[in-house]
């Protein structure tokens, strides 16, 4: 596993990037042909995605050149992603958003943001001053833009 | 004239009055944080808008916008980071100028500088607005698409340190504005299936992840980083310096508004341009970069004259210069407006109660800025690990209030990994969201001159797209020979 991570860190990140863009634009390309390229209006729906989805192809090939031979387009992984506990914030961040998207509908806005709040507040502070904080975050935030701009804010039966 | 006048009248009835203050407190709340800008702010700070009529919610967003830049200043000077690229220039001298226990001169001339830039750019956007306006009404399909091909080959020509990837981020932007539904015929493309998709990928959302989720996931890497400002001290302008500063304000307030007229430039161009030229013209080159007064004036005047500029090609062609200015693009059609030429004639309230409003928030940010410098820095103090999940919070409500839906934050989520990895290999955000915002109208002008001259080198018979589509190879030619020669400037990278 660990050499695995140390392979990865040595990579390109331009070059992979630009492998995934050009991917990308030949999957945007491809599908482009499911529309017509003209109809009864003249030039069809498909017309401009094929064109557009082209100049992407160009684009990502370009790219994939001058992260190769150019110096300042080439990135190594290690040299511009984070360590290992910075990374760890980023994902965690991340992680939370996908639960608070997951959980929201369920418990109401108070309940999920407390929670989210929480996961990031204890990666510095307390486990109580992370719940107080949480909950301080949630209400402020909660009053200024439901009480204060009338913004619509899901809650739950209890009316938070 | 009278446009203008009117327009105060609307823009200092208690309640817009009110909301002008909110917007600029708030953006300038939000512009002292370390490492947010002006489109961190005004996207994150959309949702706010939502319960406002809309030139009252227009109102708010433009000093939403301002205030983030007087307060991305006090950054600047006090802690020596920027919070937007065109304040990197700011930190050149208002941050040795705040080392010698000068910061209070580098803010007043930042806060006059700004306040003077502001105001003259308004008045000219006042006079020149309607003109360009019936000038442009004459546009048709060609002139339209010739125009918007003109705007992307300048953002991609100007922003960021390499043409590639600008290509690459203006292409990633046209393919997510295809998404949904096919302006002529209808039709529904790249949905996948999803409902969510059908009538496209919402801006606010995808702005949102893009500059304040990206934004975030950087400052979350260390979440221990706690910034100290520096003391204020003397803020009285030395007798020699009084001459060259005020020139510096003049010249800026004048440059930054003819740069803001050109598509792509972005604030931190006449901000470069202006320390450039003040610089070359100053009896004393060498004092640049050690705490020259007139290096703070000169590129923050530009830099705020820059917003009434670029807020002429928004009004009257319905083309965003910057990020913010197509957020708040985005904010007019959120309100059931269409920028574009017919927008003085259909909404007059709400475009000239905007432009008079300007002048009534670099009043409001001039009062708040000169005594109240050393409170606002104060809020740079604020560690990291308090402030990132305070502004999550906020641009969660942000992201799922604009549909009132999940799908929203999901569409925060991706597009925030995306930029947080355009962020590291440098590929810059804005043309992602430019183009974004353009590609709809200018693929349904393609279509309609394709079918007005039978043929796509119909176009070309109008002399005025003729001389833009030339204006845009000219652009993408002279970009692609400084990638050759490895010449683009680093400095005007950036979001904004």
């Amino acid at each position: 596993m660990g050499k695995i991570i140390a392979r990865i860190k040595k990579q390109n990140a331009g070059l992979l990037l630009g492998l995934l863009f050009t991917l990308y634009s030949i999957y945007y390309f491809i599908k482009s042909f499911s529309y017509p390229y003209v109809n009864r209006f003249g030039v069809g729906p498909g017309f401009f995605p094929r064109w557009t989805a082209l100049l992407s192809i160009i684009a990502g090939v370009a790219y994939i050149f001058s992260s190769i031979f150019k110096d300042k387009d080439r990135f190594i992984m290690e040299n511009i992603f984070p360590s290992k506990k910075e990374l760890i914030n980023v994902v965690t961040v991340v992680l939370a958003i996908l639960g608070y998207i997951l959980i929201l509908d369920f418990t109401g806005f108070g309940l999920a943001t407390i929670m989210l709040l929480f996961v990031i507040f204890i990666r510095s502070y307390s486990w109580w001053k992370s719940i107080l904080y949480a909950i301080i975050v949630a209400a402020v935030v909660f009053a200024i833009f439901k009480i204060g701009f009338s913004v619509q804010i899901p809650v739950n039966s209890f009316g938070f | 004239m009278w446009g203008l006048l009117n327009g105060l009248t609307i823009a200092i009835t208690p309640t817009n009055l009110f909301y002008c203050l909110i917007g600029c407190l708030v953006g300038q709340l939000v512009g002292v944080l370390p490492g947010i800008g002006p489109v961190q702010a005004t996207a994150l700070l959309i949702p706010l808008s939502y319960g406002l009529e809309p030139t009252t919610a227009i109102i708010m967003l433009c000093g939403i916008y301002y205030g983030a830049m007087y307060g991305g200043t006090i950054t600047s000077v006090l802690i020596n980071t920027p919070g937007e690229t065109a304040s990197v220039i700011t930190c050149l001298d208002g941050y040795p100028l705040a080392q010698q226990g000068r910061a209070g001169v580098a803010l007043k001339v930042a806060a006059i500088g700004s306040f003077v830039g502001g105001v003259i750019s308004t008045l000219a956007l006042a006079l020149l607005g309607p003109s360009v306006a019936d000038f442009a009404l004459k546009f048709g399909p060609s002139e339209q698409f010739a125009l918007m091909v003109f705007g992307m080959s300048m953002v991609i020509g100007l922003m960021g340190k390499s043409f590639i990837r600008g290509l690459v981020s203006l292409s990633f932007g046209l393919s997510l504005a295809l998404v949904g539904m096919d302006p002529i015929s209808g039709a529904i493309r790249y949905s996948f299936g999803i409902n969510d998709l059908v009538g496209g990928i919402e801006m606010v959302p995808l702005c949102m992840g893009l500059f304040g989720l990206s934004e975030l996931l950087v400052l979350v890497e260390d979440l221990n980083v706690t910034h100290k400002a520096s003391a204020l001290n003397s803020s009285t302008l030395k007798k020699e310096e009084l001459r060259p500063t005020t020139m510096a304000i003049i010249r800026g307030s004048f440059l930054g508004f003819f740069v803001g007229l050109i598509p792509g430039t972005g604030s931190a161009i006449p901000a470069l341009i202006s320390y450039s030229m003040e610089k070359s013209l100053s009896k004393h080159p060498d004092q640049f970069g050690k705490g020259a007064p007139e290096g703070v004036a000169g590129p923050e005047t530009a830099n705020n004259s820059y917003v009434g500029g670029a807020m002429i090609p928004l009004f009257t062609l319905g083309i965003p210069c910057s990020p913010t200015i197509a957020i708040l693009m985005g904010a007019f059609m959120m309100h059931g407006m269409i920028p574009g030429p017919t927008l003085f004639i259909t909404n007059p309230d709400v475009i000239w109660g905007t432009i008079a409003s300007m002048f009534v928030g670099n009043v409001i940010l001039l009062i708040l800025n000169m005594p109240l410098a050393a409170a606002w820095a104060k809020l740079a103090d604020i560690p990291n690990k308090m402030l990132c999940p305070a502004v999550l919070v906020i641009s969660l409500i942000g992201a799922y209030s604009d549909s009132n839906s999940m799908f929203g934050v999901g569409v925060m989520l991706v597009a925030g990994v995306i930029g947080y990895v355009c962020k590291k290999l440098d590929i810059p955000l804005a043309p992602i969201i430019l183009v974004f915002v353009l590609t709809d109208k200018m693929e349904q002008n393609l279509l309609q001159s394709i079918k007005i001259h039978s043929g796509v080198l119909g176009i070309l018979t109008s002399p005025i797209a003729l001389g833009l589509l030339v204006g845009a190879a000219a652009v993408i030619a002279g970009s692609l020979i400084m990638e050759i020669k490895n010449k683009k400037s680093s400095l005007l990278e950036g979001d904004e």
